[in-house]
């Protein structure tokens, strides 16, 4: 896929990809700024679970127990620090969140109103009220935010929050770099590869949730680390490095949030190809090889793992509000397939901003649905076609991105419909956000199935070209047209 | 031939890229320009909230007291405002008695629903603060849509007290509850205009990402993103 081209862009591909991740990088500090103070879906729990993390193990304050059940919108009724209850209140926290109508009140200077009261540091940082009300995750994201919180003890609340943000800035960083590095893997130009980073870089929600505290960016990080090691390891078989490389990504992905288990379930039929493709045996050997392994593996894991742990993980336990699975299953679909409920998952993927009250118009968020659409039928065609086209990802590479969007869709709706059925209603749900840890598979995906369509590769080139032009405004459009005047105007 | 073609091709190919980075550039800023306008945020809406009906024909008003000079905008929460073809609903701008326009804004089916707030917009007027004046909403319709027209969002609390709207369809009065609506103000130029917004940017933030380095921060991420995007339309 090295084509004749001659453009500066093909010429100096480090120059281009460190422009590209720069001005990712500029973004990134430009919307950490944008987003007011813990305006990110539970920012201001995942804060409070990273202040938690670095309080000191000896309590050497008075705790108070209290049994309360905190109230949606009085941040005075969480178990949080003082601290963060006061800056929140002082922000307007309370009236803000989900309520896009509502805004900060601004005084007519750089200086908002009270925020002298913020910068005096004079607030308890730590919690006083149990049980807290911090996250159920161990993420390696708090690990290294808590790091970052106990190594600037005198500054304010302000600066370790939104330093603890450009921690996410920095990962979307080596995201897009890791989007650069599978696409070339997979046998992309220098050009192309640029092109799609181009637009991993500027897809409005992921450079939202790369510009928040969160630890959702974490596991796109392990993902996309993934889906490089996985890449590598299709095109150049066994290699050590590789091979290292995936496993630190389970690892990671195992520390950054419950989904990344799904990782573990992907890697084997992963591991299985590269097996039979590197050993060359006989296919019925190899197959009752796989066979008896695999149930070795899966009675291990089960006599191994503690039931309590299975039952609690797949809520097996609780009693169902349905006569039958298959009528919670079937409810459960019926739900949650119905077009608008598409149409919400679809608009928090691409861009529902803040607490998912600042979303882009539906009017815009049609036509990324159609594009969607046409590449999906393409991606159907290119599949089933026997025609070999050269300048298109290898279909194995495909197959591979296919694998792992199923999986990942599977294992957050097998979740959420175990809660659907003990409660009979929709709690978590499946905000398209959940979806971005395979942002580049996806982008690749729609790439791809657009590109069917393309003639020769030239014609390639010009779409993907035409594709980031239209997501750099889509960006742009999110940042001045959308997030500014939300907040702001 | 061949060659000519070509680079006929190619520029063809550079100038509509050309074309919609440009197009698209201009509808974003101009967009941005056009909402460039400073609401009065000493309020919110919460508490208990209630729906201004629309009632076709008759208008729904309310005669508020601008804060500063330079009213250039009134903001407004119409909800449920997909409109049908023969529709339309008129904003406008009244002195204070509500018999005297001074600017007017026709939305129809035709036009898209705004990102939350509906916009009035008009030219700034200078000497506005202390003066009041009377925000007049009236829908027009073929149908009876029964309790699914338009309506506009109605909060009531302490913070409205004394405020008041009336809706003409049902000859009520509303006290002490205002329509969702916001005056909003200018600063008497454009790049007052962006200070402003800067300032606004730069509050509650830590003091290294406030004022100068912020906007050095925006302005090199907007350069930066041209020089890219014209890089891809160029290459």
């Amino acid at each position: 896929m090295e084509s004749n081209q001659t453009d500066s862009l093909s010429q100096r591909p480090v120059f281009w990809l460190i422009i590209v991740i720069a001005i990712f990088f500029l973004k990134g500090v430009f919307l950490s700024v944008l987003l007011p103070l813990f305006q990110g879906p539970d920012e201001q729990t995942h804060y409070a679970t990273i202040q938690y993390l670095s309080e000191s193990k000896e309590k050497s304050w008075p705790i108070v127990t209290k049994k309360s059940i905190p109230e949606k919108n009085n941040i005075a009724t969480y178990h949080f620090s003082q601290e963060i209850i006061k800056s929140a209140q002082i922000t307007q926290f309370d009236e803000i969140i989900s309520q896009r109508e509502n805004t900060q009140e601004f005084s007519n200077s750089i200086q908002g109103l009270d925020e002298n009261e913020l910068l005096e540091n004079h607030w308890k940082r730590y919690i006083d009220i149990y049980p807290v009300n911090t996250s159920g995750y161990s993420s390696f994201y708090y690990s290294v935010a808590s790091a970052l919180e106990k190594s600037f003890p005198d500054q304010s609340i302000l600066f370790r929050f939104f330093m603890i943000r450009l921690i996410s800035v920095f990962l979307g960083v080596a995201i897009v770099w890791l989007c650069y590095l599978t696409t070339r893997k997979i046998g992309l130009s220098s050009m192309q590869s640029l092109t799609i980073a181009t637009l991993i870089a500027f897809q409005p929600m992921f450079s939202a949730t790369a510009a928040i505290v969160n630890i959702d960016i974490s596991l796109i990080f392990s993902f996309s680390l993934f889906t490089y090691a996985s890449v590598s390891l299709l095109k150049d078989s066994f290699r050590l490095m590789h091979i290292l490389l995936l496993f630190f990504s389970l690892v990671l992905a195992f520390f950054s949030k419950g989904p990344g288990i799904v990782l573990f379930i992907i890697v084997q039929p992963l591991l299985v190809y590269l097996a039979y493709k590197h050993f060359k045996v006989n296919p019925r050997k190899f197959f009752w090889f796989i066979f008896l392994g695999v149930s070795v593996v899966i009675g291990s894991f089960f006599l191994a793992v503690p039931k309590d742990y299975l039952i609690s993980l797949t809520n097996l336990g609780a009693i169902s509000k349905f006569n039958s699975p298959a009528e919670s299953l079937s409810k459960y679909i019926e739900k949650t397939t119905a077009f608008g409920a598409l149409k919400d998952m679809h608009a928090s993927y691409w861009g529902n901003f803040g607490w998912l009250d600042t979303k882009i118009p539906s009017a815009v968020l049609d036509v990324i649905w159609i594009v969607e659409i046409i590449s999906l039928l393409g991606i159907i065609l290119f599949i089933f076609s026997k025609k070999k086209i050269e300048y298109l990802p290898n279909k194995k590479f495909i197959l591979f991105s296919i694998g792992i969007l199923a999986a990942l869709q599977l294992a957050i709706r097998f979740y959420d419909w175990r809660v659907f059925d003990t409660t009979g209603k929709i709690i978590i749900g499946t905000p398209g956000r959940y979806f971005l840890p395979n942002i580049i598979p996806h982008i690749l995906l729609v790439v791809t199935g657009l590109g069917f369509f393309t003639k020769n590769e030239k014609q390639f080139n010009v779409l993907i070209k035409v594709l980031a032009i239209l997501m750099i405004l889509l960006s742009l459009y999110s940042i001045f047209d959308v997030i500014i005047p939300r907040y702001y105007l | 031939m061949p060659i000519k073609l070509q680079f006929k091709q190619l520029k063809n190919e550079r100038l509509w890229l050309s074309i919609i980075f440009i197009v698209g550039l201009l509808f974003i800023f101009i967009s941005l320009i056009n909402k460039l306008s400073f609401p009065d945020t000493s309020y919110n809406f919460l508490g208990t909230t209630g729906k201004a009906k629309l009632d076709p024909g008759a208008p729904v008003t309310q005669v508020f007291t601008a804060k500063e000079n330079n009213l250039n905008q009134i903001k407004v929460l119409l909800e449920n405002s997909d409109m049908k073809f023969g529709e339309k609903i008129v904003f406008s701008l009244d002195d204070s008695s509500c018999n005297y326009t001074i600017a007017e804004k026709t939305y129809n089916f035709l036009d898209l629903s705004p990102f939350i707030y509906y916009r009035l917009r008009f030219p700034e007027i200078p000497d506005s603060a202390g003066r009041a004046y009377c925000l007049k909403i009236t829908y027009f319709s073929p149908y009876d849509r029964g309790s699914d027209r338009p309506y506009i969002g109605a909060s009531e609390g302490e913070q409205f007290t004394g405020w008041s709207y009336a809706n003409s369809g049902n000859g009520r009065i509303y006290e002490n509850r205002t329509l969702q609506m916001r005056p909003s103000y200018g600063t008497g130029s454009f790049w007052r205009d962006i200070e402003r917004l800067a300032d606004r940017l730069s509050q509650y933030k830590p003091v290294l990402l406030k004022g100068f380095v912020l906007e050095i921060i925006s302005a090199t991420f907007i350069l930066g993103t041209l020089f890219l995007g014209t890089a891809i339309v160029k290459r």
